[in-house]
């Protein structure tokens, strides 16, 4: 009767070994959202995040609907995103974490997409026009 | 379909943009003869059209997004050579402004984009000039456009295979041929088509302008 008693116990604990606990607790985490540059979400792609200088991913999944990954620092601020889908769109890059409970964070700075396009097409028609001067002068 | 940094590695863009670097150095041999007073306003005007395509992203089925290259419409007008210095300059605004693409991954899609999306455009307009101008046009611009998306397929897919550690985890780009390369060519498929109609449009403009010969 002890040994059955004694197999009895110890297949419990066997079987409690294999049992899976959540626990469920208010905590501070970071949100990523990735988009693409016409503001469509890079939904359901893959993801790893690596704490800086970590070649071991700390997290690895697939962004949900709206292209989010939500992500607990643990208080490690500097992070390394790789993101990626079949076709070859994704990013590699460092992101920062929010750390601590009172962590408020404000966009970046961004440079508007607009004022960058401008750029971009003043940066062409500049240098075109410095090879028509060069041009002209050379003739001349 | 330009491929961002840290998704090739230094096996793939060093080499890359060593054969580049060949190639900028042929495509501007000579550049102050060909590209005279006449040709620098038109080959500005199209850089920017194709600067601009490259930042329109459309919404494309199966939740990705695509956009146009304008690459065949200045290798049909200008030629190769004109075409891939210009291209690698539009890729090269857009990896430092937008960083769609990358400053690694810059010889890689110079040389699929500029370089051999403007040979194959060249070449099908050639071989397929008994066709008729649009049809030889638009097959040209669309074939050139798979093309380069098959390189660019491939060239990431086989990432895996020749940089991974050693229990055979990917250090950068993880998937292999058998998932980029449909997943690259079947949205380009699609942008193919767009990319056709733009050239043709563009083309017939230039050829009435006298910008083309024949």
């Amino acid at each position: 009767m002890k040994r059955l008693l004694a197999a009895g116990l110890f297949a419990a604990g066997v079987v409690m070994a294999h049992e899976v606990q959540v626990d469920t607790a208010g905590t501070t985490a970071t949100v990523l959202t990735l988009r693409y540059a016409d503001g469509q979400p890079f939904a359901f792609e893959a993801y790893e995040l690596y704490p800086a200088g970590s070649e071991t991913p700390g997290q690895v999944g697939r962004t949900d609907a709206a292209g989010r990954i939500a992500f607990v620092a643990d208080g490690r601020t500097e992070w390394r995103l790789k993101a990626w889908s079949g076709d070859g769109h994704g990013v590699d890059r460092p992101v920062s974490a929010i750390s601590g409970e009172l962590a408020v964070t404000a966009p970046a700075a961004e440079t508007p997409r607009a004022a960058l396009w401008l750029g971009g097409l003043g940066t062409i028609f500049g240098l075109f026009g410095l090879w028509q001067l060069y041009l002209g002068r050379k003739r001349r | 379909m330009h491929i961002p940094d840290g998704f090739l590695s230094p096996q793939t863009y060093l080499p890359a943009w060593g054969v580049a670097a060949v190639a900028w150095a042929w495509a501007g041999r000579g550049l102050a003869r060909r590209l005279d007073e006449t040709l620098v306003p038109r080959l500005a005007m199209l850089t920017a059209l194709a600067y601009a395509l490259g930042l329109i992203m459309l919404p494309l089925p199966g939740g990705t997004s695509g956009h146009a290259l304008g690459v065949a419409v200045l290798a049909l007008v200008f030629g190769v050579r004109l075409a891939f210095l210009a291209y690698s300059g539009v890729l090269l605004l857009q990896a430092l402004l937008f960083g769609a693409g990358g400053i690694t991954a810059l010889g890689v899609n110079a040389l699929a984009l500029g370089l051999v999306g403007a040979v194959v455009a060249v070449a099908l307009r050639r071989l397929l000039a008994g066709a008729g101008d649009t049809v030889a046009v638009a097959l040209a611009a669309f074939v050139s456009l798979q093309v380069s998306a098959l390189i660019v397929a491939l060239v990431l897919g086989i990432q895996p295979s020749i940089a991974h550690r050693e229990d055979g985890t990917p250090l950068f780009f993880p998937l292999g041929p058998e998932i980029t390369v449909p997943a690259v060519l079947l949205p380009h498929l699609l942008i193919g088509l767009g990319e056709a109609a733009l050239t043709v449009l563009v083309w017939r403009h230039a050829r009435r302008k006298g910008w083309v010969a024949g």
